[in-house]
């Protein structure tokens, strides 16, 4: 097996293994599946009240307001029971990063298509030689692709976690009222 | 009272988010349409990068070309075919959400994986 197929497999696994200790820790535990169950509850309550048009506007913003305070509390609940866990995930992630840095050191497992720009260079290129082709790829780079890419599909496919919900940042989403412009 | 109308007051059956993928002018909510746009975005990332692996493309224009793509493709699905406004969503990044960084990842590894097997 090529070594670009047990970079992937690895990665795989130690997702899996992740999401596993994860269900363990935190996930399965009855206070973690109250709190998602609240804010599935919570998140559909929003959802009609920001649909609704029949009724008082002033009161239905105040309900809307409470909402989403609620649901901002139920989520910093949920992030302080991860704490643990989250803790130990990166501790797993760490010590495999550094095995693979040691079984396959020094040596392109995989030719990139493109020359990857110079800050994302120390990570295509960790642990090989100065003297080595820009489009030499590093054992690190193809394990932590694949960790995003199976993480993420992992989340999807088991939906253990807390529902995604608005997690991206204002200024993603609605920049104009950052700058002031609404 | 007919049979007829006693079957026309039955709820219609939910359909599952893979059911309602085919129909136009279904309603949405927020969490069914964000799967289905990460298994898209998931999906064109995968296919893209094996054509690109399988035909040997590489440099700077590539990327470009998957970034477009992986916004514009499930875009024009969302408008043109499903009928949905993102706005009423919260707009184009909230839907899209969380596939783009996923699908980036996806991309990057099936293109790099099959682009070395066609040069060794």
């Amino acid at each position: 097996m090529s070594d670009f197929a047990q970079l992937v497999i690895l990665s795989f696994l130690t997702s899996a293994a992740s999401e596993a200790i994860s269900y363990f820790v935190v996930y399965r535990t009855e206070r973690f599946q109250q709190l998602k169950q609240k804010l599935i509850a919570n998140e559909a309550k929003l959802a009609e009240e920001q649909s609704a048009t029949a009724g008082n506007s002033n009161k239905r913003q105040k309900r809307i307001e409470n909402l989403e305070a609620g649901l901002k509390a139920t989520r910093r609940d949920a992030q302080g029971l991860q704490i643990r866990n989250t803790l130990i995930v990166a501790v797993i992630q760490v010590v495999v990063i550094y095995q693979v840095n040691s079984m396959f050191g020094g040596r392109s497992v995989a030719t990139l298509p493109f020359e990857p720009i110079s800050v994302f260079r120390s990570l295509t290129h960790r642990g090989l030689p100065d003297d080595s082709p820009a489009t030499d790829c590093s054992a690190t780079f193809v394990f932590i692709l694949g960790g995003l890419a199976f993480k993420a599909v992992l989340d999807r496919v088991l939906q253990l976690g807390m529902p995604k919900g608005n997690q991206l940042p204002k200024w993603v989403t609605n920049p104009e009222e950052i700058v002031g412009m609404k | 009272m007919s049979a007829r109308t006693e079957k026309s007051k039955e709820p219609a059956p939910k359909l599952s988010i893979w059911q309602k993928a085919l129909l136009r002018d279904e309603e949405w909510q927020k969490d069914e349409l964000r799967t289905l746009v990460f298994w898209i975005v998931f999906g064109f990332s995968v296919v893209l990068g094996v054509f690109y692996g399988l035909l040997s493309l590489r440099g700077l224009p590539c990327l470009i070309g998957y970034f477009i793509g992986s916004v514009a493709v499930p875009t024009i699905y969302w408008t043109n075919y499903l009928g949905v406004d993102d706005e009423d969503f919260g707009g184009k990044m909230e839907v899209l959400g969380d596939s783009i960084g996923a699908g980036f990842a996806s991309f990057t590894l099936t293109w790099i994986g099959v682009y070395t097997a066609m040069q060794s």
